[in-house]
């Protein structure tokens, strides 16, 4: 070969060492989105612990710093087969929708899991992410909308409590209550137990139907008067921890008072594994967690107070006298 | 009295005359251009896959393929055993390379006598395109390629476990290297700028290659001068050195071109022993031995230590606190620029007053001194990168079969878990190499301090304090590594 | 010249041979004092990007408890040369441990039993976010034989090889 003919055959050799390297995988990629998408329509969604959320918008090296992504609400259609493609940007999460019978799967970082679904029946189903993935976590779920075989309407999409619960600032001052009624937000308790402990989200398949409402707590842990709640209140912060304590005087019915919040106690601290309704069905996505393996015994117990407050704290519906430094 | 400075140490083999088919091999236009095409190749592939491949870092064909497969070949093989073989095969000033020589597998030359026949300066017989100035002579020292190690070292948290990060740093330092081609002569960016170069170029005085004149006599008598000038066979030395009068490994990046160039193939590669080179020529060399040893020891910490702590000061790019990371970096910056080179000065001033050598300027006993540093830092620098592989190794496997992240399965090993390989190995690998770097570097050390002070006793005194400074040194290490 | 240099390779080797034979020594001397095992009960604590507490001294044979938590994400706790993986999911008290070769179990703590001296790194071994790969603590065992030995020959190099200097430098020897 002529020397340009050699310095053209190296010359477009390094260029296409520079250009098909880029070319290629992108291509291939392309490529391979189009069969998927020819297959049998694709859904990706992305976990992203950051914000808290699924995006089915594309997260790259390049772009994952954005805080912004979409939070995924795929359509889909009864009796339509679609497939499914999961990954996560950072830590490991899991994907559960048990309304398409989709049981928890770990989604692991920089691995793409692929699942085909086909939902039977139409309506807004919720997806959640089930392992804990920071303290977005509990924010971490959507909704699927799935439309009828004939027309486009569903149902508007329901509300959810707590969002954006973990960045809310501390508390004014030192008071337990108030304490208490921060963590039980910053923790994120409020997006299943609800605003001031009303409850009402659903927890397909767990025995409750419903995740429980704490509202009722004072009148179940045997307050009936606001004095009561407080006397005992001030038990509790006085001398930790509640089991050593004998009785009582000031606060009537001690004994059951005692036997009754520790047991709420220790269902917070260790968490407990939501029960079937129907054996045979999917596990119900909302378990309690085992706050006890972040939380203090000190905050444990603040956010108890705070959840003995609400409803008033006893039946006559007045709130407990505010003690002294404490601020509202 | 200083004995004449060797060019070459006396137990050598030369290589190319000892294998033709290699001699034959290296003398073709395509080496070391192919390798170097083939790796700018896996550049262009990494740096995609750190924009558009998935963020999670070790996952990632950029991380896993640049700081833990090539790093680790880098630093515990190409190194000791090939001095600077990577520069000749480095695809960053390829491109550089090619608009300054218009030409790949060509060579412009021209007669001088003949004047001005075409475009293009000329520097010796060759025509290049660009400016082709020379470098300033105030900077032509590594001093900026130790400023910027510095610099990088400083963010290399962000660098090593974001792609982003790296892809523009390493495309950056592409761009970077193309441009300054188009301004200053030949490999300049390689010799001055490039931070990879700094301590490739201070380690390959360790290691077991070297370019050298077969026979001084020969160079002597000639008039083609080819290795220096070019002539129509090769380009004259793209690193700025004369190749007949070549004695140390520092600038030299294995290019060849020399040896192509050669008409009475004088010029061969030559193994020797290790650690056969000693001589630091001046303040930025020690510097640099200084600055890699701090690194080293900063790594260790950082990196292989159980502190979280430092690891979260330095992690700025996701802790956002740059309180911290300013006063993890004023402590990196204090220990490399001050500590550890005050130390070491004290150490050789001390030696210095102690064999009661006047005669003998702090700065020659101080390069003696810091001589040791070079086979100890770069054993310590393959100890470091020792958990690197053994621990994370399988990322490499894995990745090979997904380097973007997208759920491909090239070779069937996507899905093979992150798996240690014989970890627990790690400290008895770490404790030998440290052990050896001491006794290396105790070695160089002494046989520098040897050529400095003029007498054995006084080179006794001289090193002492060194010596001691070198041991408790790689105690640090022992203590970090195994204890 | 020649004698010499011959002569002091010799030395070089001898104090290669003394060093080699004094590390030895170290190493193999057992512990000062040999203490029944004691059964420690941890707590031990992941995070991005540490293990609480980041290093563990024990003595061999000495029984470990561990009561693994993680606060964040979900972390892995891998220790090196006992062949040991424990996932550790944030708010719960159960761990998945899984032992050589065999199949996962649901455990809240993990018990071992240090029966290997030295140096083991325990790491994380389920990606939890950038720094991951280089969130590490330390389990030690003593004896520490490695340290010792190591530090040993160090110090024997050292030492043999200024001495061996200062014996082969005749007052007013050049070179």
């Amino acid at each position: 070969m002529k020397p340009t003919h050699r310095e053209l055959l190296a010359a477009s050799v390094v260029l296409s060492s520079l250009v098909a390297p880029v070319a290629v995988p992108l291509g291939v990629e392309a490529w391979r989105r189009d069969a998927r998408a020819a297959g049998m329509p694709t859904i990706t969604l992305t976990g992203l612990m950051d914000q808290g959320a699924w995006t089915d918008e594309e997260v790259t090296a390049g772009n994952a710093w954005r805080r912004d992504f979409r939070r995924a609400r795929p359509q889909l259609r009864v009796g339509g087969t679609v497939r499914l493609r999961l990954a996560s940007a950072d830590v490991v999460h899991s994907f559960a929708a048990p309304g398409l019978g989709i049981d928890p799967v770990e989604v692991y970082p920089g691995r793409v899991l692929e699942l085909t679904v086909t939902p039977a029946a139409s309506g807004i189903f919720e997806y959640y992410c089930t392992t804990v993935c920071g303290r977005p976590h509990f924010a971490m779920r959507g909704f699927l909308e799935v439309f009828p075989a004939e027309g486009d309407t569903l149902p508007p999409l329901p509300e959810r409590p707590g969002a954006g619960y973990w960045s809310i600032p501390p508390p004014a001052g030192n008071g337990t209550v108030a304490r208490g009624a921060w963590l039980y937000r910053r923790q994120g308790c409020v997006t299943c137990h609800g605003e001031a402990g009303a409850g009402g989200v659903p927890n397909p398949n767990s025995m409750n139907a419903l995740v429980p409402n704490l509202a009722s707590l004072a009148r179940r842990t045997f307050f009936f008067t606001a004095a009561d709640l407080g006397a005992f209140l001030t038990v509790l912060e006085r001398s930790t921890p509640l089991a050593t304590v004998k009785e009582a005087p000031a606060v009537p019915l001690f004994s059951l008072v005692k036997a009754q919040y520790l047991a709420t106690y220790h269902l917070v601290r260790d968490g407990r594994r939501s029960s079937k309704l129907d054996p045979a069905g999917h596990h119900p996505p909302l378990d309690m967690p085992a706050w006890g393996a972040r939380l203090s015994d000190d905050e444990l117990n603040a956010i108890l107070a705070y959840l003995l407050t609400l409803d008033g704290g006893a039946g006559d519906g007045a709130s407990p006298p505010h003690r002294k430094g404490e601020s509202p | 009295m200083r004995s004449p400075v060797l060019g070459c140490s006396p137990q050598r083999l030369d290589v190319l005359a000892a294998l033709p088919p290699l001699d034959r091999l290296v003398r073709r236009r395509w080496l070391p251009l192919a390798p170097a095409v083939v790796l700018l190749a896996l550049l262009a592939l990494f740096v995609t896959a750190g924009v558009l491949g998935t963020p999670v870092g070790n996952r990632n064909g950029l991380v896993v393929f640049v700081w833990i497969l090539w790093w680790f070949l880098l630093i515990a093989v190409l190194l000791p055993f090939g001095a600077r073989a990577w520069c000749a095969a480095c695809p960053v000033p390829l491109l550089g390379d090619w608009l300054q020589r218009r030409s790949l597998l060509g060579v412009r030359s021209a007669d001088p006598r003949a004047g001005k026949d075409g475009p293009g300066r000329l520097i010796g017989r060759n025509r290049y395109f660009g400016l082709a100035r020379r470098w300033p002579r105030a900077l032509s020292n590594i001093w900026m390629q130790n400023l910027g190690f510095l610099l990088l070292a400083t963010f290399s948290v962000v660098l090593l476990t974001n792609p982003l990060a790296s892809a523009v740093a390493v495309g950056g330092m592409v761009i970077l290297a193309t441009a300054v081609a188009l301004v200053w002569r030949q490999r300049s960016f390689c010799r001055y700028l490039c931070p990879v170069g700094g301590f490739l170029g201070l380690y390959s005085l360790a290691s077991a290659l070297e370019v050298r004149a077969r026979d001084r006599s020969v160079c002597a008598t000639c008039r083609d001068k080819g290795c220096i000038a070019g002539n129509e066979r090769a380009w004259g030395c793209p690193w700025l050195e004369y190749p007949s009068r070549l004695e140390r490994n520092c600038a030299c990046g294995f290019c060849l071109e020399c040896v192509k160039a050669c008409p009475h193939r004088n010029m061969g590669v030559f193994l020797r022993p290790p650690f056969a080179e000693r001589r630091l020529a001046g303040w930025d060399e020690a510097w640099k031995a200084y600055l890699m040893l701090t690194l080293a020891l900063a790594y260790s910490v950082v990196y292989g230590g159980p502190w979280g702590g430092l690891k979260d000061a330095a992690n700025i790019a996701e802790s956002g606190d740059w309180a911290a990371f300013g006063a993890y970096a004023a402590g990196l910056w204090a220990l490399a620029l001050v500590v550890v080179p005050g130390l070491y000065l004290g150490a050789a001033w001390l030696g210095r007053r102690m064999a009661a050598a006047d005669e003998v300027s702090v700065r020659q006993a101080a390069l003696a001194g810091a001589a040791s540093l070079v086979p100890f830092g770069l054993l310590v620098w393959i100890a470091f990168s020792v958990p690197l592989v053994l621990a994370n190794g399988s990322y490499v496997l894995a990745v090979a079969s997904d380097p973007f992240g997208w759920g491909w399965d090239l070779f069937a090993t996507a899905s093979i878990p992150w798996t240690p390989v014989v970890p627990h190995w790690t400290p008895w690998l770490q404790a030998a190499l440290v052990g050896g770097g001491q006794a290396a570097g105790l070695r160089s050390g002494w046989l520098e301090s040897l050529d400095a002070f003029a007498q054995r006793r006084r080179a006794l005194a001289g090193f002492a304090p060194t010596a001691v400074l070198l041991t408790l040194t790689a105690l640090l290490f022992l203590r970090l590594y195994t204890g | 010249m020649e004698s010499k240099s011959q002569g002091r390779g010799g030395f070089v080797l001898g104090i290669a041979a003394l060093g080699a034979a004094v590390a030895l020594a170290a190493a193999a001397l057992p512990a000062f004092s040999v203490r029944p095992p004691v059964e420690h009960e941890l707590r031990v604590t992941a995070s991005r990007y540490r293990f609480d507490p980041p290093v563990i001294r024990v003595a061999r044979g000495d029984r470990l408890r561990l009561r693994l938590a993680a606060t964040d994400v979900v972390h892995g706790f891998y220790l090196e040369g006992y062949d040991l993986d424990v996932t550790v999911a944030p708010l719960s008290r159960e761990l998945e441990v899984r032992r050589g070769g065999g199949p996962p179990e649901r455990l809240e703590e993990v018990v071992l039993v240090a029966d290997r001296a030295g140096k083991f790194r325990y790491r994380c071994s389920k990606t939890c976010g950038v720094m991951h790969p280089f969130m590490v603590g330390e389990l030690v065992v003593a004896p520490n034989r490695l340290l010792r030995g190591a530090t040993a020959a160090v110090l024997v190099v050292l030492l043999g090889g200024l001495l061996t200097v200062w014996k082969t430098s005749p007052r007013g020897a050049v070179r």
